[in-house]
């Protein structure tokens, strides 16, 4: 008996081998067109042991029940490289995939490949297919691509020769596909996937766009009709927005968001606020250097600030006059005046008379001065300070405007010298402020224009005592006293030998709304970029984001280092039209008289929004790591 | 399980994004420009309300006008002008079948609209084609194939004919869903399917079962069930319609 089964099951095992068709799975995992998913790794899982013979699963199967029902409203089959696939999509707008070889799971159709499908989101489901809106959806294919499609226009198109692999999860560009992810699928209830070639080809109208004026004339000249299109992600472009058209000929970029041109300088009264805003400001140092020789002050350079140096009585043998001037962006003079200081120094023999009444002080001009000398010694009954200027010019061209009107009486900071002219150390009181007098007067636009048109443009505080001002001519009999200049503050302290010395000009400037993205343009369109806060802008720290290396006064433009083409103004870094555009937006062309002469840069950036070429060395070699 | 600990490269790989820079300058045109000419009729679709492809060309229903576009760049240059109200779009041959108000057209390859001959509908419920045979359920239950034929001069005419005459008293109740897979026609109303093939109709029942959807997979039919309580959930793959037949 017991030989009868052995015969049995030996007869039964070479039955077994004669009616088992050979299977191999030498071929690997499918990522190349096939016509026969048949033979690859994941074939292996098709199989069904019937009378212990190996046979591929055929007939009606029954899918397993999923946890949630699917409401599924559309359905397409197609083949994807050699493997029939079941497109589903459900009330969610989600796609599913069935394949009939492996109909156990409702697979979750997602993107292969290194860009994210939606890159607004994060994570794995930013790989995921599914459709933002619409109600409706239509199947389009040819031999080469399969086209799901919105009733809304939303578009993605599916490479049907191209790559298709099926996992227990999504598979992030990050992680290492490994033929178990296909046994894990099978048994990995929820997490079914199947990944695709897909691509985001919905097209879509192009929004307003500007012409930004480029002020360095790199851009070739331009002139006619002009419009932008928006190239979808297979590179056709779609409709053309509508013109505008330049009648001369000019030199432009062409921007998506609103932008300004900086190549020229950085124009900080274009974005600035009014004046008195006293906050978000940024202090410029103007540097004045002290030549023994000559016994001449120069103005040098230009040196950010935190904020201006403070206090004047903390340094010993200290006077700050502590006159301020400032112009605003509304061609106003604006100046004050520190009692504070002045009531501990109010019988120090330097200070000019007339200055505690202030009753009608005036703003005096000169555009010719260029450096100033401290030749002269100030005494309570009224010194000289020469200029070049003073001495070689006369009366006629100068102008006094009456400072009558009082702004506010509420001083922001105190304002103060630096203790030494030579070692340039200042004493910063931090956060204190003092109680002043703020006076304000307006300078009718004309002669705004005409006064503050050059390079050099320093304008004198004149004081009147009586019916006198003090300094009206250097050159009569020496009664004048010079204050401070227009466009800055100008603060002078008594030096040990008694006498008043001009120090370093500070400037102002309101920086409100000032954050935002700078962008260089390294050539053939190729742009480099960032987004820099206001703080950062602002501080004078160790690693500022932006050096200035010169000033135009006359313009209030500043010149920055590295140098930026284009500045897009935002406040906030993570929900802007320029981010909103970076992430969701497409390449666009612009068209000009009959060609399309320019295609914008695709590139890719980190979180932070800066445009990244080179990902090791753009981050000093450290790994980048995602918000 | 199965994946492993991604590289610091395909970490910092996933830090970066895509991005578009929405600034371009006008330089180096003489390298860059490039012919283009500017058309002012583009559409691009916003708002479908039906849509079908016959080939490369693309038709849809966008605000009650008939638009044709290419498969290639989803670009919609022409239109067909149309003064009915359209109830649908279904491709039949190389054009596209219009299931109108005032009855059936047909869009020829030339976009030329022409009225479909033989017995024809106001209204139609639901339509389907398997490429050369368009077909639809119209609302007095009729099911109509159209097809194209040729006249003496060689001249292609669309004919519609019904093809439920066997089936007469057949109720398709509001929404019937149809799908043709090669020969074979499938009609399914709530809980049974109507197989017509080679001139025969045949019907599958699946009892206490609701279908919710069905479709086509590899030449097969794959239906979508509502019933929770049975194991249909989910769509299910029958192998042939031949085994439908005699059911």
């Amino acid at each position: 008996m017991a030989n009868n089964t052995s015969r049995d099951d030996i007869q039964y095992e070479i039955l077994r081998f004669v009616r088992t068709e050979r299977i191999g799975f030498q071929k690997g995992l499918i990522e190349r067109p096939d016509n026969n998913a048949i033979g690859y790794a994941g074939d292996i899982e098709n199989m069904d042991i019937i009378d212990g013979v190996a046979v591929r699963r055929r007939g009606t199967r029954c899918l397993n029940d999923p946890d949630v029902a699917l409401d599924i409203i559309a359905m397409h089959s197609t083949i994807i490289s050699g493997c029939p696939v079941l497109f589903l999509i459900t009330r969610e707008r989600e796609v599913k995939a069935a394949l009939i070889e492996y109909p156990e799971r409702i697979m979750t159709v997602f993107k292969k490949g290194f860009a994210p499908l939606k890159p607004e989101l994060t994570g794995e489901n930013a790989y995921i297919l599914s459709f933002r809106k619409g109600s409706q959806f239509f199947f389009l294919e040819s031999d080469e691509k399969l086209r799901i499609m919105s009733n809304l226009g939303e578009t993605y198109t599916i490479n049907k020769l191209g790559y298709i692999q099926v996992f227990s999860k999504v598979v992030l560009p990050t992680e290492i596909e490994l033929p178990t992810d296909i046994i894990d699928a099978r048994t990995d209830t929820n997490n079914a996937c199947l990944g695709l070639e897909i691509e985001d080809t919905t097209h879509i109208r192009p929004p307003k766009f500007y012409l930004v004026r480029d002020k360095s004339r790199r851009c070739t000249p331009v002139s006619g009709e002009i419009c932008v299109g928006i190239e979808n992600n297979e590179g056709v472009v779609g409709p053309m927005s509508e013109s505008i058209v330049v009648p001369e000929y000019g030199h432009f970029y062409v921007s998506l968001v609103n932008a300004k041109c900086i190549t020229n300088g950085f124009d900080f009264l274009g974005f600035a606020t009014p004046f008195d805003s006293a906050q978000d400001v940024m202090y410029v140092r103007r540097n004045v250097e002290f030549y023994p020789a000559s016994n001449t002050f120069v103005f040098s350079s230009y040196t950010r600030q935190d904020s201006p140096p403070h206090n004047p009585q903390e340094g010993t043998s200290v006077f700050s006059a502590n006159v301020y001037l400032a112009i605003t962006t509304k061609g106003n003079v604006c100046f004050w005046f520190d009692y504070q200081s002045l009531a501990e120094d109010i019988d120090a023999p330097s200070i000019p008379v007339g200055v505690p009444a202030f009753g009608s002080p005036i703003l005096f001009y000169d555009q010719t001065i260029k450096s100033i000398k401290n030749t002269n010694d100030i005494s309570a009954s009224g010194g000289v300070i020469e200029s070049d200027a003073f001495i070689q010019s006369v009366i006629s061209p100068y102008k006094f405007f009456h400072i009558t009107k009082r702004v506010q009486t509420y001083v922001p900071f105190k304002y103060a010298v630096e203790t030494d002219t030579n070692t340039k150390r200042i004493i910063n009181d931090g956060a204190n402020k003092y109680v002043g007098e703020v006076y304000f007067t307006d300078i009718p636009a004309p002669i705004y224009g005409s006064i503050f048109s050059d390079d050099e443009n320093i304008v004198y505080l004149m004081i009147k005592d009586g019916l006198n001002y003090y300094p009206v001519i250097p050159e009569n009999d020496g009664t004048g006293k010079i204050l401070g200049f227009a466009k800055a503050r100008i603060t002078m302290l008594r030096g040990s030998d008694g006498k008043l010395y001009f120090m370093p000009v500070y400037f102002k400037y309101d920086f409100k709304a000032q954050s935002g993205y700078f962008l260089h343009n390294k050539g053939f369109d190729c742009w480099d970029g960032e987004f820099i806060i206001r703080e950062r802008l602002l501080s004078s720290v160790s690693n500022p984001a932006l050096q200035i290396t010169a000033i135009d006064q006359s313009t209030c433009k500043v010149s920055l280092s590295p140098a930026y083409d284009i500045f897009v103004p935002c406040e906030d870094p993570t929900s802007n039209d320029y981010l909103n555009w970076m992430q969701n937006g497409r390449r666009f062309v612009v068209w000009n008289n009959g060609n399309i002469i320019s295609r914008s840069q695709m590139a890719y950036m980190n979180s932070s929004g800066t445009i990244v070429y080179d990902f090791i060395n753009s981050n000093n070699g450290q790994i980048i790591t995602d918000d | 399980m199965g994946n492993v600990e991604p590289s610091k490269n395909n970490k910092m790989l996933l830090a970066l994004k895509r991005a578009y820079v929405p600034v371009t300058a006008i330089e180096y045109t003489t390298l860059r420009s490039r012919k283009y000419e500017k058309d002012s009729t583009i559409e691009i679709p916003t708002d479908i309300s039906f849509c079908t492809q016959s080939g490369n060309r693309v038709f849809i229903l966008q605000k009650g006008t008939i638009l044709v576009g290419d498969f290639n760049s989803m670009l919609f240059r022409d239109r067909v002008t149309v003064d009915f109200s359209v109830l649908g779009i279904e491709q039949l041959s190389y054009g596209a079948v219009v299931f109108g108000n005032n009855g059936l057209h047909f869009i020829d390859e030339n976009l030329s609209l022409q009225r479909v001959t033989g017995v024809s509908t106001n209204s139609v419920k639901a339509y389907c084609s398997s490429g050369n045979v368009c077909y639809a359920v119209t609302e007095d239950n009729e099911v109509l194939a159209i097809v194209l034929e040729f006249s003496a001069q060689g001249r292609p005419y669309p004919v519609s004919t019904s093809i439920s005459k066997a089936i007469s008293a057949a109720d398709w109740g509001d929404n019937p869903q149809m799908v043709a897979i090669d020969n074979t026609l499938y009609i399914a109303r709530a809980h049974d399917i109507y197989i017509y093939r080679e001139g025969a109709w045949t019907r599958y029942d699946f009892g206490v079962h609701t279908i919710r959807k069905i479709g086509a997979l590899a030449n097969r039919l794959v239906v979508s069930f509502h019933d929770a309580f049975t194991l249909f959930e989910v769509p299910i793959v029958i192998p042939t319609a031949d085994d439908f037949e005699g059911s």
